[in-house]
Formats: C-alpha cells, structure tokens, sequence
C-alpha cells in the first residue's frame, strides 16, 4: 500500500544525509533513524490494516473492512490513519471514531461554524451535515476532480439529499419547503447544469458552500442588498446597468422595498423570458409589475402613483396583451427592463428627448409628435380631455336609449295582452 | 264530409257492441255459483257499462289523434295565396345583406377589445379568430365591407327614382311626432287603434337615421385611428373612446331593438323574411303602413278605372 510513500520518504532521506556533513557512518545511522521516524506514521497504517484489512483476525469481525484501494485514489492518499483519527492503536477502541478535519482545514471549519448547518439546534448533532456529509470520507477527493460529490455539477444531489425530504424538512424550523428547492431543476439554472454546463450556478454559487446562511442575515450573499452582487458574479453586465436605475439606487439607499433581480425574476424558480410561464415573460410582466405598483402599501409608502396598472390595463396595449398578442408593449417595453429610470433622468426611455425614438422602435410610422400626447390616462378621469366628455356623453346616451327601448317594448307588449285578452 | 261520418259512427257501435257481449260472456265463469240473479244481473250491467265508457274514450282519442289533423292542413291553403306588396328592391336588399355581414364580423372582432377579460372574448380572438393580429384584418376588412355600403347607399339615394323617392320620405315630419304621441296615448289605453304609418313610421325613420348617425361615427373614428400617423395623439385617443362606446350602443340597440322587430316579435318569431324576398303580405301592409297601402289601392283602381275607360273609348270607337 505504502509503495509511493516509502520512494518519498527514502528519497527525503537521501537527499538530507547527502547535504550532512558527518562522516559516512553517521550518514547512514542518520539515514536509518530518519527512515524510521518518517516511515512511523505509515508504519501505524499498516498496522491499522492487521485489524481493519480485508481479512480481520478472529474475534475481530467488528472492526470492519477499510478499502485500501478507494483510500489510495483519495486526495489524503498520503495522509496515515491517525492523522485523522486520533486513536491509540495499542488501547482497545470502538464505535464512532471523532474525526477532526480541522487540524488541517481550519478557515473551512471556521466558515462551517458560522452556517445553520453548524449551528442549528433542532437536529441532534448526528443528522447535522458534516464535512463527511458533502466531501465522502475516505475516498475524498478535491472539488476539481469531476468524480467528487463536491464536484460543481454534482453538488446539488448533495444539497437536495436533505432539502427535498420531507422527513427532514417538516421536522426543522426555518428550513425551506422542498417545493422551492425542486423548483430550481426546472429553473434555466438547474436545467442548464443538469445539462452539464458547468457554468450554470449550482447551490453554492449563490449560498456559498462553507459559508451557507440564511437570505435574513445580512451577512448572506443571498440577503436583499447582496442579491445583485450575487447574480452579477455571472451576469456582470446586467448588474451594473441594473445598479444605475431607479430601482438599484432606491435599494442602495437602504429602502429594502425596491425590487432586486430575484424580485421580478424569481428565485429557485427563474425561467428565461422566452418561457410562458416565466414571470417576465411578456404577458406576464404587467402582473409581476403590479405586486408593487398596484400594491396599496408600496404604493401609499413611497408616494407613487396608485393608476398605473389600471390605466395601462385600458389601453390599447393592455388590452392587446390580455388577448396574449405578445407583441404588444408591456410596462418594460416602454419604461426598460433593468434600466428603469426616472421620467426626469436624461438616461429613461420615457424622458421626453427619448420617448419618441422609443414609440418608434415598434411604431415605424408614426410621427415623433405622437408621443407628445398624454399616456397612462383613463378616460374616465376628467384630465384626459376629449375622451372624458366623449365618454361621459355615452355612458348617459346608451343608458337612455337602451332605457327607452326597453320601456316602448313592455308598453307595447303590455298593450298587446290587454286587446288579446 | 257526412257520409264517411256516420259510417264510422255505426262501426263504432258496431264494435263496443261485440266487445260488452264477448266480455260480459267471458265473466259469466268467474262469478260465484251461489250469486243470485238479481246481482248478476247487477254485475252484468255494470261490466257492459264500463266497457263501453272505455270504448268510448279509446276511439275518441283514435278519432283526434288520426283524422283531425287532416282539416287544419287544408284551412291553412289559402293564407299562403295571400297578396304580397314587394317592400324592398333588389338592391336594397342587397345593401342590407352586405351591411349586416360588415357589422357581425365587426361586431364579433371588435367588442371582445371592449371587454378583454370576458371568456367570451378570449374565445373569439384567441380560439376562433388565432390572435389579436388576424381579428384586427378581420375587423379592417369588415370596415371595408361597411364603407362600400355607406357610399353604395349614398350613390343609390342620390342616382336611382326608388332612391330618391325614399330619401324624401324618410325626412322627419310633425307627423311623426303627433304618430308618436298617439302612439304613447294608445299604449296607455286612451286610443282604441294606434297611428296610421305612411312608408316609414316613425319608428323605422328613427332605425334609419341612427344607423346613418353610427356609421359616420364609426368610420370617421375608426378611419382616424386606422392612419393614426396623420393625426395627433389627442384624436387618437378621443376616436378610440367614441368608437369603443358608439359600438356598443350599436350592438345594443341591433340586439334590443332590431332583433326585437325582426326575430323575437311573437308575430314574425323565429325571424321576419322580408330581407330575403322584400315582400310583405296584405294584412302586414295594412296593419303597419295603411297609409301606404290606401295609396296602392287607390293608384290601382285609377289604373283600372282608366283602363276600363280605354276600352269603353275603343270599344266605342270600334
């Protein structure tokens, strides 16, 4: 088992007596006690092995069976027992031995104390994931090597292994249903690296792998302030266009109300735009808009203006995308996607220098003067104009009429009976 | 009509007469030995009376179920040969049968934008019609269709006698207005009759007008908002709402009011068919436009009188 380890340490050797200058039997007496004291370790291992091998002595059944060939392809194949294990092999041991990775991985260990998973109090610590739990024992290998769980796209059946049971899920406070894990397979993540795109982020590449906290504490990647910065790691160029807008100053200034990626695109749960049932895609954009712009509390708080999704509603393109005509212009076809700004800012697409150019990106023909008319107004507020007295004057003529049509008829039928009679 | 009557009335006897004898002989097994002949008598009596109430009942229905029928058939003959009066041309009718073909396919593409949210809406743009892109061709080919009827109409008013003729009778009178009055006042019971009706009354000037009124309505707005590029926006947006409200006053006053007069009216239900022959029958002409029709009989037994006079002055002659 030690064949390599023994070429390492007798080559160490050699190389130290060569640069000793003693006589030549000192050299080889020192050559001897080093041999002896760098082989000790590996020594123990095989001395592990008399018990613990493929062919236990009698009695000794219990020990169990050590695979000396998945340990060898390990990354810690150097590595002898009892650099993990603490034990004494000359004192009768048994059980669950304490492994303790942190004499080595200290930053790692610290990283993990600072998670749920380290410092949850609901499981017995027995449930609780350890380093074993995600990188395997023995036949651990570094997180490059392709055939390790801890590899990038096999990390989430770690992850899952846990999150989507149930047993689990509904016996810990505060850990998320699985539904919303489950949801990131069929996410253009999840499907992208199942496909294996290692590009594609896995769990850790939002959450963090050590370091994994919950998206309340301000310190996590995935809390509020920190989402765009996350997503940005990957889609850099929308994160900083998204960063200048109204929406990324407003959360920058500490109102946590603003919407951040996850906001309009979802979590778990992110489809690309393309998709129907995506919340940005086309015809779904006016609702995911609403749950803040027609949200009484979002609306009132920051004084913004509560007829923006009704009057849209009525318009020719509201109406056209309630018909699902997916051309139609939805709120960002006009407002922008992540660079929303204010009316005022010279950047908006609604800024009066831009919004005929804008109009013209879909309305060819229609002269730059067009814009210049009034948007976002019902015809049922006396602001619009025209349309209000126009509207007004049928809402009474159709009543009448229709009122008066309908009397003449039961006079006339009433009539009818009376001479039948 | 009497012969075969009385016939069926003897064979009718005839046959309750065998019925009570086989069955009242068929009892005679089933009654007791010791019953007196006094009650048998009695039972005899009663078998053979309700034997012939039964007899009775069964042929009478026999009777109506078979041979009625048979008379009404023949008291219909000669409704059918009733006179008729050609109401509308040819090529009235035609204007009508292009104009109703416009305004369904504008109706049915155009209402469902008013009501987007509606099911039925949904139905008819996205299911029936495959998206908001083909029902708005749709709709422009049935604005087409009712532009061709508005300048039909007016080419038929201006060039054609009938035409001409028409367009001056349709011109509101103070008739009308005492007509409508009178109308209101038999309603009400205070007259025994309702008003007399030249060509037009009232009430079909009034169809009339409003149609002339809602197609200027609707092709001015719609054609604003079909080349919206020559217009500022505040037309837009004024053409938008008067052609969302004109049509559904449109659509309302066809579905109260003209299906009304042309389809539920218990006297024409399922559907009146004077749009597809024109014609209307004596006792419709004198009901609805006696004026009118005073006016034909009058101008025919002139013809005829002069006609008469032409062959008393030849035959004279001769």
């Amino acid at each position: 088992m030690r064949q390599g380890v023994f070429e390492v340490i007798v080559e160490l050797a050699l190389v130290y007596v060569r640069n000793v200058e003693v006589g030549s039997i000192m050299k080889i007496a020192t050559f001897l006690v080093l041999l002896v004291i760098m082989a000790m370790p590996v020594q123990a291992s095989t001395d592990c092995l008399e018990c613990h091998g493929k062919n236990p002595p009698k009695g000794m059944s219990g020990a169990g069976s050590f695979d000396t060939g998945l340990f060898d392809s390990s990354v810690h194949s150097g590595l002898a027992c009892n650099d993990c294990h603490n034990i004494d092999p000359t004192k009768k041991h048994k059980g669950e031995l304490e492994v303790n990775c942190s004499s080595c991985h200290q930053q790692e260990q610290a990283d993990l104390n600072k998670s749920p998973h380290a410092i949850s109090d609901s499981l017995s610590q027995t449930t609780l994931p350890d380093c074993v739990t995600c990188h395997s024992g023995h036949n651990v290998l570094p997180v490059t090597d392709p055939k390790a769980p801890s590899y990038h796209l096999n990390s989430v059946k770690i992850c899952v292994k846990c999150h989507e049971d149930r047993t689990i899920t509904d016996r810990v406070e505060h850990m998320p249903q699985p539904e919303m894990i489950i949801s990131y397979e069929n996410s253009v993540h999840g499907r992208a690296l199942a496909a294996g795109n290692n590009d594609a982020p896995a769990c850790i590449d939002c959450h963090g792998g050590h370091t994994t906290m919950p998206s309340d504490d301000p310190d996590s990647p995935v809390y509020k302030t920190h989402i765009a910065a996350t997503c940005g790691s990957c889609h850099e160029e929308i994160a900083r266009e998204y960063a200048g807008s109204i929406h990324g100053k407003t959360l920058e200034e500490g109102v946590l109300e603003s919407p951040t990626c996850t906001n309009c695109h979802g979590e778990h749960d992110i489809l690309p735009s393309a998709d129907p049932i995506s919340s940005v895609y086309p015809l779904n954009i006016r609702q995911t808009c609403s749950e803040c712009h027609a949200s009484e509390v979002i609306v009132g708080k920051f004084g913004l203006k509560a007829d923006r999704i009704n009057t849209f509603k009525e318009s020719f393109h509201g109406v056209a995308l309630e018909l699902e005509e997916t051309r139609a212009a939805n709120c960002a076809s006009c407002h922008g996607v992540h660079n929303i700004y204010p009316q005022s800012d010279k950047r908006s697409l609604i800024h009066p220098d831009n919004i005929g150019s804008m109009c013209g990106s879909c309305h060819e023909d229609l002269p730059e003067d067009f814009a210049q008319g009034t948007f976002h107004k019902s015809s049922s507020d006396p602001e619009s104009g025209g349309a209000f007295f126009v509207r007004e004057f049928y809402w009474w003529f159709i009543g009448l009429i229709i009122l008066a049509f309908v009397i003449y008829r039961v006079l006339e039928y009433k009539r009818r009976v009376k001479i039948t009679e | 009509m009497n012969k075969p009557l009385n016939n069926r009335m003897q064979q009718r006897e005839k046959i309750i007469d065998q019925l009570t004898e086989n069955l009242v002989e068929s009892t005679v097994a089933v009654l007791p030995k010791e019953c007196d002949p006094d009650t048998r008598k009695k039972i005899r009596h009663e078998v053979s009376d309700r034997i012939t109430f039964e007899a009775n009942v069964a042929l009478n229905e026999m009777v109506t179920k078979y041979c009625l029928p048979e008379t009404p058939r023949e008291e219909k003959q000669p409704e059918q040969e009733e006179r008729t009066f050609l109401r509308f041309g040819k090529n009235f009718r035609a204007q009508h049968m292009l104009m109703f073909v416009s305004v369904i396919i504008l109706i049915i593409t155009g209402m469902p934008l008013k009501f987007p949210e509606l099911s039925i809406s949904k139905f008819l743009i996205i299911d029936l019609m495959g998206g908001l892109e083909n029902s708005t061709l749709i709709h422009r080919v049935g604005a087409v269709g009712l532009i061709l009827v508005g300048i039909w109409h007016l080419l038929y008013t201006a060039l054609t006698a009938i035409g001409r003729r028409d367009f001056f009778l349709m011109i509101p009178m103070p008739k009308d207005i005492k007509d409508f009055w009178h109308t209101m006042l038999y309603f009400f019971g205070r007259r025994a009759s309702g008003p007399k009706f030249a060509r037009f009354s009232f009430i079909e000037k009034f169809d009339y007008w409003a149609v002339y009124w809602g197609m200027i309505i609707m092709i001015g707005s719609g054609s604003i908002m079909w080349f919206k590029e020559l217009f500022p926006k505040f037309a837009f947006d004024i053409s938008r709402e008067a052609h969302s409200d004109e049509g559904l006053l449109a659509t309302l006053s066809i579905v109260v009011w003209h299906f009304y007069n042309v389809h539920f009216n218990p006297g024409v239900f399922p559907m009146s068919w004077t749009w597809w022959h024109g014609r209307l029958t004596e006792s419709e002409m004198k009901h609805h436009h006696a004026l009118e029709y005073a006016e034909i009989i009058e101008a025919e037994s002139k013809e005829i009188r002069a006609g008469q006079n032409e062959t008393d002055n030849t035959g004279g002659e001769s």
